[in-house]
């Protein structure tokens, strides 16, 4: 429904809360002038590479340690509940854990192929793709690619459709069902808020074993250039997130494949949104080029079979008498 | 006599001090290689670490194993550290182990590639102690060497 203006990726305001009824209405005139528009080729989408300057993270899981101090700073930053097992039980890792409203962002634990001793670990989060399906997909436009490089929700807009939590290809926002009154998607925030007090987010700023690092997406990915570069034997040649569908603001390195870790090997280069435009532009045309033909189309059977009327017939034929 | 052996004595007490200090082997901080060092720039969540440098410095197979210095078999270009800014250079110059605070502060947006004080250390740490006790299987094992885990962590 809400059909976004090719090249213009994502709404960059950062707030939405100032949504009004009138905002709303305008939404949907757009969405019906869009209908009432030609259909755009796919092709003639301007490529989209990210914001410029925008920031992102990089996740070098050959360093992390299994420590969770991630998910302890994220559960203080959003003032989540302590969990019910401490952040130094270990036992967290016998099950596969998946971000919740109760944890924004959880480590998991997965077996190494090359050492069995020493277990890989991942962090789970929302990688805040550069184009994102989950913001392409709302038909309210809560979700919002900030400039800064995170996808943010504005709760106060979503009326619990969970699109977005089928659109996304690495199945991160969750449904907190914990209070039906005040449903919401949840899901990392990149902590945008700390990120505009030029702090880094709180996952980063903890991370003792250098596994997360913060800056701009362009520097880390000359740095994992480099440190694949400088370090061929423990690392695999790929960014994962540089280019998966469309790039991710986090990206991640490893010495294994990235499926070890749980992370979709069979991610399209290309945004989601261009799998799905060719459809989805179509929709408008048949809603309203469709009705149109096969009206007239019955209209034209419907006139025939009035004609064909025995009243009508019996009066035509007299005409016919009449004309002898 | 008396007056020469007062001479001599003031002579030695001016000399002695110089002389041990020219004599002692340049470190960082101008004295011996210290022995035990107590961590205690980064204390959030966890207590001061107390450092056995000198059974550290036993155990390395050299300085540069740790320290970066010049002349080391680091691979790190001279402008990857003294590049940063002048006041970096400044200091670097004026010291020859430089203290990892020199450089590594809080980490920063504007250089990633620089780590911050707490990341650089446990960068020099996590290489050899992974794998010991429960350091790097379960988040247990920072308090089993190292760390005593302050009460509001």
């Amino acid at each position: 429904m809400s059909v976004e203006t090719p090249g213009a990726p994502h709404n960059t305001r950062k707030n939405n809360s100032g949504i009004t009824r009138r905002r709303l209405l305008s939404l949907s005139l757009l969405a019906g002038g869009a209908a009432l528009g030609l259909p755009r080729p796919a092709a003639a989408r301007p490529e989209f590479s990210g914001w410029p300057e925008s920031f992102g993270m990089l996740v070098d899981l050959t360093l992390c340690v299994g420590c969770r101090s991630c998910e302890q700073a994220c559960g203080d930053a959003n003032s989540l509940a302590k969990p019910e097992r401490p952040f130094d039980d270990h036992s967290v890792f016998n099950e596969n854990r998946w971000p919740s409203a109760k944890a924004y962002t959880v480590v998991n634990r997965y077996p190494n192929p090359k050492n069995k001793e020493h277990p890989l670990f991942r962090k789970i989060q929302c990688n805040h793709c550069l184009e994102p399906a989950c913001a392409t997909v709302c038909p309210i436009q809560a979700f919002t690619k900030t400039q800064q490089g995170a996808v943010v929700y504005n709760v106060d807009l979503c009326f619990g459709c969970r699109y977005c939590v089928m659109a996304c290809p690495f199945n991160i926002p969750g449904y907190d069902y914990e209070s039906p009154l005040d449903a919401k998607v949840v899901k990392c925030t990149f902590c945008s808020s700390r990120i505009a007090n030029n702090q880094l987010p709180a996952c980063a700023d903890a991370c003792p074993a250098g596994a997360l690092t913060f800056g701009k997406r362009t520097d880390l990915i000359k740095m994992a250039r480099k440190r694949i570069m400088d370090n061929p034997k423990n690392y695999i040649d790929h960014i994962y997130g540089e280019r998966e569908v469309g790039g991710t603001s986090w990206m991640y390195l490893s010495a294994v494949p990235f499926d070890k870790y749980g992370l979709p090997g069979n991610l399209p280069k290309k945004p989601l949104i261009e799998l799905q435009e060719g459809f989805l532009s179509s929709v408008p045309v048949i809603f309203t080029t469709f009705p149109a033909i096969f009206g007239m189309l019955y209209a034209a059977l419907h006139k025939k079979e009035k004609k064909e009327d025995p009243a009508q017939k019996a009066g035509s034929e007299s005409r016919e008498v009449d004309h002898e | 006599m008396h007056r020469l052996a007062v001479k001599l004595t003031a002579l030695f007490l001016c000399i002695a001090p110089v002389s041990f200090f020219l004599l002692t082997p340049a470190t960082g901080t101008g004295t011996a290689l210290p022995g035990t060092i107590t961590i205690n720039a980064v204390q959030k969540k966890f207590g001061p670490v107390e450092f056995d440098h000198a059974k550290h410095a036993a155990l390395a197979e050299g300085c540069g194993q740790c320290h970066h210095t010049h002349n080391d078999k680091m691979n790190a270009t001279c402008k990857e550290c003294h590049a940063i800014n002048a006041a970096h250079f400044k200091r670097s110059v004026k010291q020859q182990f430089l203290p990892c605070s020199g450089c590594h502060a809080e980490a920063s947006v504007q250089s990633p590639e620089l780590p911050g004080l707490k990341v650089a250390l446990h960068k020099k740490c996590f290489p050899c102690h992974i794998g010991m006790g429960d350091l790097g299987t379960s988040p247990k094992g920072c308090t089993q060497i190292c760390h005593t885990r302050n009460k509001k962590g």
